[in-house]
């Protein structure tokens, strides 16, 4: 079975960075690619919305918010009886599983679109609806339920981050802007899949810096980093198949509740969770949890949901 | 049961668990070797988990990381 091209980038900068080749890639760039990605997926999302509106696609979103909710609930008590991290810590990582990675699911649907299998095309608006539950979960158990979104800042930080902001901007120009999308789609369509294999390249590079990382810090959350997503991407699927989605709409159901944030969430932890160690979270969910999604866990993720539909 | 304990039956059936689907995967026809290496790099760490306890033990990290 042939690898996907981008899943190679990124094998590619995971080599780059194991061997301490000096790849010149400016932040600037990075920056640019991941602008280009959340905003591409939410006008793809919106304008799907736009043709598929309907009743079903609430209800479906309500049970999605609830699988947000679960997920980091799972998680907590895990990383507190088994990893014997204080409460701080462990609802901090809680916050990054529920939470999802756009990198992720940019890296399944183009895994989807390679191997033909059709999805829900407005599963953009599950990825922005996962982002924000489980930063309040998260809060919620490090601080008593009265802590949710009581400062302004934090508020702020988590429900207009900048992914948020691009993603639901994207969500929105994608729904309302009608045939005259049509002229912006050459640049955000048609160059999605050459800009995401060249973001997988940068985050191979990245999660080689966050392996070192967790080398010092325990074995346990490399355990954690494989497991919670097979636990929760079993959960997706199940959720998926009782919602009567596609195999494509389970696999990538699968695929947002088996990934780990790494850009929302730290960025809204940083101000509402400052004394929780911010390396502890990204390496378990950029140097384990990503890499493991991308190399193993999709390809396992889209057979489940085809054997699900089979029976 | 200690907390080493804990982490390291945790790890082990994590990585019983990834070779176990590795398995199941190959009897099937699909590529299973990923998960296989997973579950492999997984062992050693079962062994290692509170073998260094200045190191893993995580509850003892200052954190602050997030202020930074």
């Amino acid at each position: 079975m042939p690898v996907d091209a981008v899943v190679l980038f990124f094998v590619l900068g995971l080599a780059a960075g194991i061997l301490k080749v000096r790849l010149p890639f400016p932040g600037g760039l990075y920056q640019s690619l991941t602008l280009f990605l959340l905003l591409a997926i939410g006008l793809k999302g919106g304008a799907a919305l736009a043709e598929h509106a309907s009743l079903r696609i609430v209800w479906q979103s309500l049970m999605v918010v609830g699988f947000g909710i679960t997920l980091p609930l799972l998680a907590f008590p895990l990383l507190r009886h088994v990893g014997g991290l204080d409460r701080i810590n462990a609802a901090a990582i809680a916050a990054h599983y529920g939470s999802v990675s756009v990198a992720t699911y940019a890296v399944a649907v183009a895994v989807l679109d390679a191997t033909g299998v059709a999805y829900e095309p407005y599963f953009p608006l599950f990825v922005v609806l996962l982002e924000i539950p489980a930063i309040i979960v998260g809060l919620a158990l490090a601080k008593g339920l009265s802590a949710g979104l009581a400062s302004r800042e934090l508020a702020h930080e988590t429900l207009l981050s900048p992914g948020i902001v691009l993603m639901v901007g994207g969500l929105l120009i994608g729904a309302f802007a009608g045939d005259s999308l049509t002229k912006i789609t050459p640049f955000f369509m048609d160059l999605f899949q050459g800009v995401l294999a060249l973001f997988l390249l940068k985050m191979g590079l990245i999660t080689t810096e966050q392996l070192s990382a967790l080398k010092q810090d325990g074995p346990f959350l490399a355990a954690f980093g494989v497991f919670m997503p097979l636990l929760a991407g079993l959960l997706g699927a199940l959720l998926g198949d009782g919602l009567g989605l596609s195999v494509g709409g389970c696999t990538l159901l699968a695929v947002l509740g088996a990934s780990a944030s790494y850009i929302a969430v730290p960025a809204a932890l940083r101000v509402a969770l400052p004394q929780a160690n911010a390396t502890l979270s990204m390496a378990a969910s950029l140097g384990i949890t990503f890499p493991f999604n991308v190399l193993a866990g999709i390809p396992v993720y889209l057979l489940l949901a085809q054997w699900l539909s089979s029976h | 049961m200690s907390l080493f304990t804990r982490q390291r039956l945790f790890i082990l059936f994590v990585a019983l668990t990834n070779l176990t689907l590795a398995i199941l995967l190959t009897l099937n026809g699909h590529p299973g070797i990923p998960l296989g290496v997973i579950g492999v790099a997984l062992l050693p760490l079962a062994w290692l988990a509170g073998r260094n306890p200045a190191k893993a033990s995580l509850s003892q990290h200052d954190g602050d990381s997030y202020a930074g």
